[in-house]
């Protein structure tokens, strides 16, 4: 079993969308009125429209394409053109998530962040060995930072490939300092 | 009344109505066939815009061409307060300027190649793109850090924002993907969140829920 | 897949642009179902070629038609296009980054209009759709008749009707209160370069009146197609799925009907089976 970590807390504002990956899986990560933060694959049930491209209103996300209301346990709560009736049957999929040390996880199965499983988790959204970044937690702003050791800038691509590459390329810098 | 000759498509207009509506001056849209019409290059348009390209806008007679240089032009006649073209703080905001017509040499490139057949080396338009968009980000990354939200460090957006927005806003138009890039993602969201913002066609079309509704 | 294999889309009429929009780009290069189409601009006609095999080409509708396999006849027609007192025009030919019978889907479905077009197509303040009824004629077309929809832009519920003769194509027919017997028409014909990737050509053929302004409506219309690519290119699945991997509800009455045609059509390329 493994657990990804996905995005970092702070980034997942209200009212607002982050975007991710888990392996080669498109997700949309957003904060719902709860302050609970969701982890979904990022495609609507209906169209397949990516969720992401749609609106985070607090209580619900809103797809784009046909505006159907997506409550924070994934059920669609109101279909406009059903002059607003739900459709529950139909739901977004839902990945187990779990918030610790600034970070937000997630996993197909049950997620349990590093530390207490003690499995090898890389997340993906940062691109570094999670322990090896958790050395670069900036304290005073109660965050962490995108940032390999060297300042070197750790951006992770959109293309799964590129992005075990980079993955790879910073887990030997880290491992060779 | 000023005449902006205008295209609803052009990223390079919308920045230009964008500060026309945050001045809240009035104008007339004239409107350019550029695609596929390619009035731009039209006799008509060499005549306002020799360079041929859009957009252009002419007052008293007066024609003021590139984006860039209209968008200098509006905010020093036009704003009183001040706030969109900081005058103690114009060199920085020229190398946004200069930033976003870098943009348009990339991004809109290759956005132009994808949706109207314009022949340029594409792979290059993109990774060109996405160098800047890498750059851009760590600066706002940086920024957000500072406890900023706008390129300058200042409580509003100048025209170096609205230069750029446009063309990073489109980017995936010119099959380039903005998921990596977190800050610049958080910017797009505060720009479209301005009053008085509306989208281009092309962006998202509804409007961005207030952070504070 | 090959498109060789799929006989109800290998041996259609697509178009290739419009005339005067190859001319002007001087384009000598096309691609059409995963093939690289010459094409060769002579003083009064365009000729087509793939793999120096001269291909069968027409002009119809205001763009150039051709053909990889051995149509059944002559392109789609729309005879009311060529009247005289009539606006046509090509609003463009512009590349899109999804299947081709994604448009079509878009363009028969009026559920999106209040959110892809807010202010323009529809309101979220009015969200009543009444669907339309669906048959297939003697020449196998699918049509979708008289569809109702709240239009801002005339204050009033606007009915529309939809012709499916190609897979790959769909003619609007916009229903005209003042002359119930005429519509204005839209057509958006795909070119599908390959599965996930198509140009749409689309055409307009409004009944003249004095407030038209050609660039104006060249304008809207383009602004709404590129609303619409919005999602096209956030799909997911880039193909249109005819298997299970979209869920459909009452109101996709339209989408469904259009997925049933190509099934009973055995259409593959550009579809998930």
């Amino acid at each position: 079993m493994t657990s990804y970590v996905v995005a970092l807390e702070k980034d997942v504002r209200d009212f607002s969308i982050v975007r991710s990956m888990m392996g080669d899986k498109p997700l949309v990560i957003w904060r719902g009125a709860s302050g609970a933060i969701n982890v979904w694959l990022d495609r609507c049930p209906h169209r397949s429209v990516r969720l992401s491209a749609g609106r985070n209103m607090g209580g619900y996300l809103e797809g784009v394409y046909h505006g159907w209301k997506f409550d924070e346990s994934g059920k669609v709560t109101q279909v406009p053109a059903l002059q607003g009736r739900p459709s529950e049957d139909i739901t977004a999929t839902v990945y187990s998530t779990a918030v610790a040390d600034g970070f937000v996880w997630a996993s197909e199965e049950e997620c349990a962040p590093s530390g207490s499983a003690g499995e090898p988790c890389y997340p993906v959204h940062i691109a570094a060995p999670v322990d090896q970044v958790r050395l670069h937690v900036d304290a005073s702003a109660n965050h962490l930072t995108p940032w390999g050791i060297d300042r070197t800038m750790v951006y992770p691509t959109g293309d799964p490939v590129q992005r075990r590459a980079e993955l790879s390329a910073i887990r030997r810098r880290l491992e060779e300092s | 009344m000023i005449q902006l000759h205008d295209y609803p498509l052009s990223g390079n207009c919308f920045k230009v109505r964008f500060l026309l509506e945050q001045l809240d001056l009035e104008y007339q849209s004239i409107l350019v066939d550029f695609y596929p019409g390619y009035e731009h290059k039209s006799p008509r348009f060499l005549d306002i815009n020799p360079l041929g390209q859009l957009p252009a806008i002419v007052e008293g007679g007066e024609a003021v061409r590139d984006a860039q240089a209209i968008l200098v032009y509006l905010a020093t006649a036009y704003d009183k307060s001040g706030k969109w073209f900081p005058r103690d703080r114009q060199g920085e905001v020229y190398q946004w300027l200069a930033f976003a017509d870098q943009l348009t040499g990339s991004i809109s490139a290759a956005r132009l190649h994808d949706a109207m057949f314009y022949r340029l080396d594409v792979g290059k338009a993109r990774s060109d793109g996405i160098r800047l968009l890498r750059i851009i980000d760590e600066h706002l990354w940086f920024a957000e850090k500072d406890g900023h939200e706008w390129l300058l460090p200042l409580p509003h957006p100048t025209i170096g924002d609205v230069a750029c927005f446009p063309y990073i806003a489109l980017a995936e138009e010119g099959g380039i993907d903005l998921a990596p890039f977190s800050s610049v993602s958080r910017w797009m969201e505060r720009f479209m969140r301005l009053k008085g913002f509306k989208p281009m066609p092309g962006m998202m079309p509804l409007p961005m829920p207030k952070e504070t509704p | 897949m090959n498109a060789r294999e799929d006989a109800a889309v290998w041996n259609r009429w697509y178009p290739l642009g419009s005339p005067t929009d190859i001319r002007r780009r001087k384009a000598t290069r096309t691609r059409l179902l995963g093939h690289d189409i010459d094409l060769e601009i002579h003083k009064t006609w365009i000729s087509a070629s793939s793999d120096s095999r001269p291909l069968p080409v027409t002009e119809r509708l205001g763009y150039v038609w051709t053909s990889l396999g051995t149509p059944d006849g002559p392109p789609q027609q729309l005879l009311e296009y060529y009247e005289v007192d009539r606006l046509v025009m090509n609003i463009w030919s512009t590349p899109i980054k999804c299947s081709g019978l994604r448009i079509v889907d878009n363009v028969i479905d009026n559920a999106h209009f209040p959110f892809l077009h807010p202010n323009i197509l529809g309101d979220e303040d009015h969200l009543d759709l009444v669907p339309g009824e669906a048959s297939v004629d003697d020449a196998g077309a699918l049509w979708l008749k008289s569809q109702k929809a709240w239009l801002p832009l005339t204050n009033s519920v606007a009915e529309y009707t939809y012709r499916i003769s190609d897979p790959y194509s769909v003619v609007l027919f916009i229903h005209r209160p003042s002359t119930p017997d005429r519509y204005d028409y839209l057509g958006i014909f795909a070119q599908p370069v390959d599965e996930e990737n198509f140009i749409a050509h689309k055409l307009l053929a409004w009944i003249k009146e004095d407030w038209m302004d050609e660039r104006q409506l060249k304008a809207d219309q383009q602004s709404i197609s590129a609303q619409d690519k919005y999602v096209l290119e956030r799909h997911v699945h880039k193909k249109l799925p005819l298997n299970g991997a979209e869920t459909s509800i009452e109101v996709d009455s339209s989408s469904l009907n259009y997925r049933e045609w190509l099934r009973a059509n055995q259409v593959s390329y550009g579809a998930m089976t």
